[in-house]
């Protein structure tokens, strides 16, 4: 009788056993505790913003597009109409991409000032500027609208870009005018072709 | 009866006077498969590329309506031939009182000299009669091969074309989008879109672009502020312009193009 007590006894104890490991075993399950993955792995979730007609806004909007041949730059216009608002916009881009290559071009012309050592001819820095200003408001080819997007607001962003190789055709008149106002200076066909490649080379490295 | 007759005989010399083909003619108070939003106006895209829609307006004979939608037609091909387009965009933007000025001026050309010769090749397809536009007219130039046309549009869940909000892309062709309130006579309210249309095709794609801005800090005892100016001038010539769809809301009274120009 005492032995069936106690094996009754022994029986309850390994059901409680039982139950509390099974218990252990709900707990770990229900607060997700994973043994092979690390926690710093986890990407946090990217907010997805939405424009007019729930087309999602492109990464144009907030990030720099770069090409080996184009350059690129956006536009944002909210007017009183759709129409009038896309125009903003892309003056806007437009006058971007204006100024960047205006930019380019007076990187190129101080460069070339300094290599060419005529920092003291008062003479030729006055043409330089005047030619500089000269192809900084040239007339840009071939400018386009690549994208353009709709925010919830009504909103309107453009994507415009122009290729290198265009601005680098426009550059070549204000070259040749400025390879003539340095037509005394013995070393003006090398740097003229200096100045070039630069140009060249610096479109190239401001688009990486 | 005698009137009608004399009527179609009246349309019948007119159209001889022109020079049109009139073969096959079906002349009708109204239209087929039609424009969204437009009671009258016949869907474009049921025709080849090389066909075109006049739109003449009212007048005071219906000869006259006739004559006017046929000189449409003939501009439509003129236009497709060579149209240049040029804008000039000022405006300027202060950091305190935020946009103060947006300016733009565009113009649009085409060479009306050859009308007359457009006009002779021009066969005459369907004319109809309405209340508001006057006659429509659809011609085919036969000189043209009558391809495919560039886009098919289909309308959004709220039954509005989807191009309105979504510029269809291609790699034969740029497409460009315009707009424009209600003038008095129908007619007007479409070519006003479609010059908005060809202003946003130069827009998106300007041959050449001329482009001056400034920026100035403006500093004194009571403010700081910034001041930008941009001015614009911008041309393209377009060939091979032709428009795509069109429509009509009714909600805002907008009239709307779609064009295209092949790249």
């Amino acid at each position: 009788m005492l032995h069936i007590l106690k094996l009754i006894a022994l029986w309850r104890f390994c059901m409680k056993g039982r139950v509390v490991l099974i218990g252990v075993a709900l707990v770990l399950i229900l607060s997700g505790c994973t043994t092979g993955k690390s926690m710093d792995k986890v990407e946090p979730a990217k907010a997805v913003v939405l424009g007019m007609d729930g087309i999602p806004q492109p990464d144009w909007v907030y990030k720099t597009v770069s090409a080996q041949d184009r350059h690129y730059e956006s536009g944002y216009g909210k007017m009183t109409d759709r129409q009038i608002s896309i125009k903003r916009a892309t003056v806007e881009a437009k006058n971007k991409i204006a100024e960047w290559v205006s930019t380019q071009v007076k990187e190129v012309i101080v460069t070339y000032v300094n290599d060419a050592g005529s920092g003291a001819d008062r003479q030729t820095l006055d043409a330089m500027e005047a030619i500089s200003l000269q192809v900084a408001e040239a007339t840009l080819s071939g400018v386009t609208t690549e994208e353009m997007w709709i925010d919830a607001e009504g909103g309107v962003w453009v994507l415009c870009s122009i290729p290198l190789d265009n601005i680098e055709k426009n550059f070549e008149p204000a070259a040749a005018a400025v390879a003539e106002a340095f037509s005394e200076n013995e070393a003006a066909d090398a740097a003229n072709a200096k100045m070039k490649d630069s140009f060249a080379a610096i479109l190239k490295k401001s688009t990486n | 009866m005698r009137r009608s007759l004399m009527t179609a005989v009246s349309f019948v010399m007119l159209l001889f006077l022109f020079g049109c083909s009139v073969l096959g003619v079906n002349v009708s108070d109204a239209a087929g498969p039609t424009e969204v939003g437009f009671p009258v106006l016949p869907d474009i895209n049921v025709y080849p590329s090389n066909v075109v829609i006049g739109v003449s307006g009212p007048y005071s004979t219906k000869e006259r309506m006739v004559e006017e939608a046929i000189l449409g037609c003939a501009r439509l091909v003129a236009l497709s031939e060579a149209l240049a387009v040029d804008n000039r965009v000022v405006t300027q933007w202060d950091s305190k009182k935020g946009l103060r000025s947006f300016a733009t001026e565009g113009n649009a050309y085409f060479d009306d000299s050859s009308l007359a010769e457009i006009i002779g090749r021009l066969v005459i397809l369907e004319i109809i009669f309405d209340k508001e536009a006057g006659a429509v007219v659809v011609a085919c130039d036969g000189t043209h091969k009558p391809d495919d046309r560039p886009y098919v549009g289909s309308l959004g869940p709220d039954g509005k074309p989807q191009w309105l909000t979504n510029i269809p892309k291609s790699e034969a062709y740029r497409f460009g989008v315009g707009s424009s309130g209600s003038y008095r006579f129908l007619n007007d309210s479409l070519e006003a879109a479609d010059f908005e249309a060809a202003q946003n095709l130069l827009d998106r794609h300007a041959d050449q672009l001329y482009a001056k801005g400034f920026t100035k800090t403006v500093q004194n005892q009571t403010e700081t502020r910034m001041e930008t100016g941009i001015y614009q001038a911008s041309k393209a010539l377009l060939q091979g312009f032709m428009v795509v769809s069109r429509y009509h809301d009714q909600e805002t009274n907008t009239y709307w193009s779609l064009v295209a120009v092949p790249k």
